[in-house]
């Protein structure tokens, strides 16, 4: 089992580079089964994971969102701040998971 | 559940409002800095539930918050504990696509790269190409007047839109049809114009009429660095004489320049200032064109000059890679600079206009301004119409470094209207450009028109319903 404070750290020094700009979300295939929910979108996901290390804030909207990714990468590629978007949640789900 | 929540679920069932706190958190963000709050989140699918939720919201003083994509970057979408978010990313149907009249009916929340390629396939294009063309949605480019890298051409936002449908935030929450499908129209005062760039605080637009565009048949593109900017101006102006049908004409500085070679290790790579010029033309002269812009650079001392023929040709250059990589290479910069992990940094892109001819005073003096305020800052801009984006970055949570950066964008805001500029050419003013305004009008001896605008937002919005707290600066 890897260290979960060097997993944290590792996902959050990635994802808190996000700028909140929405470029990685117009490719993001669950984002329209969503209906176009946020929290179905790779900007929502990692702003998702922020507020789980950062905060606390849990509920069942963060586990539906982060299980829901299909972790396609589609978005990977759009992100401008070069973040491992769809690797990032991947990982995430790994840390839940421990 | 409050009973104002409890009403709007009723009003538009429960699948059209969100209120948990995690969702309304990712709603209450802006692509900066700010962060708001909110009771609900609603998502209206038709005019007529966007028509039912305000004629709510006026009966209850309730404030509404319009958003798309919320990737604006001045605090227009921030709303506040006192109101719910309208976001409009469900109502993103193309109605009507007409190349015969160059006009489409589209809905708000239709993204800008979606509307382009639907009508790439005929050969036609919506030309107002902001750097966040895959994020950003119909309604907030409408709203922030938005402009892009071929504004020197197509000029922005309000440059193309023909017609708007708006539901009024008063009691009858009134629809109209504002403008039309032709491009010439005088009936009466311009109510379309006034709602392009009114950032949400007017009406909420729920449908539009853009004009569309042929794209251009052939694109030549010829980049190459320059040591003085004297000379890239020289070059600027020689093009502009050239008779050439300009598109696009883009400037990195040559601080930027190296910093964002050294970070992000572009195709090309040179010293000093970077111009790249686009070209607009057909198949036959493509070539011909080619070797007269090149000629132009030559000419005026242009270094590692590289040119080509196509668009196509120009991205497998990558002729764009270092002005498209101002924002990324600032981020990098920015994380490279931090001292933990848990930090994060803040971008800020500055969006001032002067006229083209002023552009090496302003380049010098926002030069001196980012040295007076150590403020590292990349620099590039529209060079075809005067646009310039300093952008620099914070460290969250650094109060001293925010108070600076609030003089520092004043000190800015200033050389640009010294300069005979504007304070806000794309982005808009949100909460961050207030001031800006009222310096603005105060330094044409015009203050009056801000008080006809809060006239023009009590006659819109009488109860001050409608993102209420941004644009116009308080008495
Ligand atoms: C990396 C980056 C690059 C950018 N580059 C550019 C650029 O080159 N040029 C440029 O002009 N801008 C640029 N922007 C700013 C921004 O992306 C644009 O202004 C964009 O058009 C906003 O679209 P949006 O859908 O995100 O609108 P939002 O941010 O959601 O909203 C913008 C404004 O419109 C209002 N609004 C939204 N929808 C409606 C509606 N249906 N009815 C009434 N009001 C509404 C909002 O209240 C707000 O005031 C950039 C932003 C980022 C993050
Ligand atoms: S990896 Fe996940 S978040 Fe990214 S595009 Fe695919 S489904 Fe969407
Ligand atoms: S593209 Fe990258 S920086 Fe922009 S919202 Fe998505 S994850 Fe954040």
């Amino acid at each position: 089992m890897r260290d979960l404070t060097d997993l944290r750290r590792e996902i959050l020094r990635d994802v808190l580079k996000c700028s909140y700009c929405a470029m990685c979300e117009w490719v993001c295939p669950t984002l329209d089964v969503g209906n176009g929910n946020r929290i179905y979108g790779p900007r929502g996901r990692i702003n998702l994971i922020v507020s789980y290390f950062r905060e606390g804030s849990e509920n069942g909207v963060l586990k539906e969102s982060i299980y829901t990714c299909l972790i396609c990468m589609a978005c990977t590629q759009q992100c401008p701040a070069g973040i491992n978007i769809a690797e990032d949640i991947r990982k995430f789900r790994t840390f839940l998971t421990q | 559940m409050s009973d104002i929540l409890k009403d709007l679920v009723k009003i538009l069932g429960n699948d059209k409002v969100a209120v948990d706190p995690l969702t309304i958190k990712l709603y209450s963000k802006n692509a900066v800095y700010y962060e708001g709050n909110a009771l609900a989140v609603v998502f209206p699918e038709t005019t007529d539930d966007v028509r039912r939720v305000v004629k709510y919201a006026y009966q209850n003083n309730l404030k509404i918050y319009p958003q798309g994509s919320a990737s604006e970057i001045v605090g227009s979408t921030t709303p506040r504990k006192d109101g719910i978010v309208m976001n409009f990313m469900r109502m993103r149907k193309v109605k009507e696509v007409s190349y015969v009249d160059s006009y489409v009916v589209v809905e708000p929340g239709v993204r800008l790269i979606e509307l382009n390629n639907i009508l790439s396939r005929n050969g036609y294009m919506f030309p107002i190409d902001p750097a966040s063309v895959k994020s950003a949605t119909v309604g907030g480019a409408v709203n922030s007047g938005s402009g892009g890298m071929m504004g020197a051409k197509y000029g922005t936002m309000k440059d193309w839109v023909l017609g708007l449908e708006v539901v009024l935030p008063d009691e009858e929450a009134t629809v109209l049809k504002l403008g039309g499908k032709t491009t010439k129209n005088r009936e009466g005062y311009d109510l379309v114009r006034l709602i392009v760039g009114s950032e949400g605080t007017l009406a909420l637009v729920t449908e539009a009429i853009l004009r569309i565009t042929l794209a251009p048949e052939r694109v030549v593109t010829v980049t190459g660095f320059f040591r003085e900017l004297e000379d890239l101006m020289r070059c600027v102006v020689e093009i502009k004489k050239s008779k050439l049908d300009v598109l696009i004409m883009e400037f990195v500085d040559d601080v930027t320049a190296k910093i964002t070679i050294d970070t992000i290790k572009p195709k090309i790579a040179g010293e000093g200032h970077l111009l790249i010029t686009s070209v607009s033309t057909v198949d036959e002269a493509a070539s011909r064109v080619k070797d007269k812009l090149v000629d132009l650079y030559a000419g005026s001392g242009a270094t590692n000059v590289v040119a080509a023929e196509s668009m196509g040709e120009a991205e497998a250059l990558g002729i764009f890679e270092i002005r498209r990589n101002l924002y990324p290479a600032t981020i990098k910069m920015a994380s490279l600079s931090l001292r933990d992990d848990e930090e994060k940094p803040y971008i800020f892109v500055e969006d001032i206009s002067v006229p083209p001819s002023r552009l090496i005073e302003a380049v010098k003096r926002l030069r001196e301004i980012s040295e007076k305020y150590d403020f590292p800052m990349t620099l590039g801009g529209h060079v075809g119409d005067g646009n310039l984006h300093p952008v620099v970055w914070i460290r969250e949570g650094d109060k001293d470094k925010m108070e600076q950066f609030n003089n520092f964008v004043l000190d800015i805001m200033r050389m640009a209207i010294e300069l005979g500029g504007v304070i806000s050419s794309e982005h808009g003013v949100g909460k961050v450009k207030k001031d800006g305004l009222v310096l603005s009008f105060k330094a044409r001896n015009s203050i009056k028109a801000l008080s006809i605008m809060r006239q023009i937002k009590r006659i819109f919005d009488p109860k001050n319903i409608l993102n209420p707290d941004k644009m116009l600066p308080s008495v």
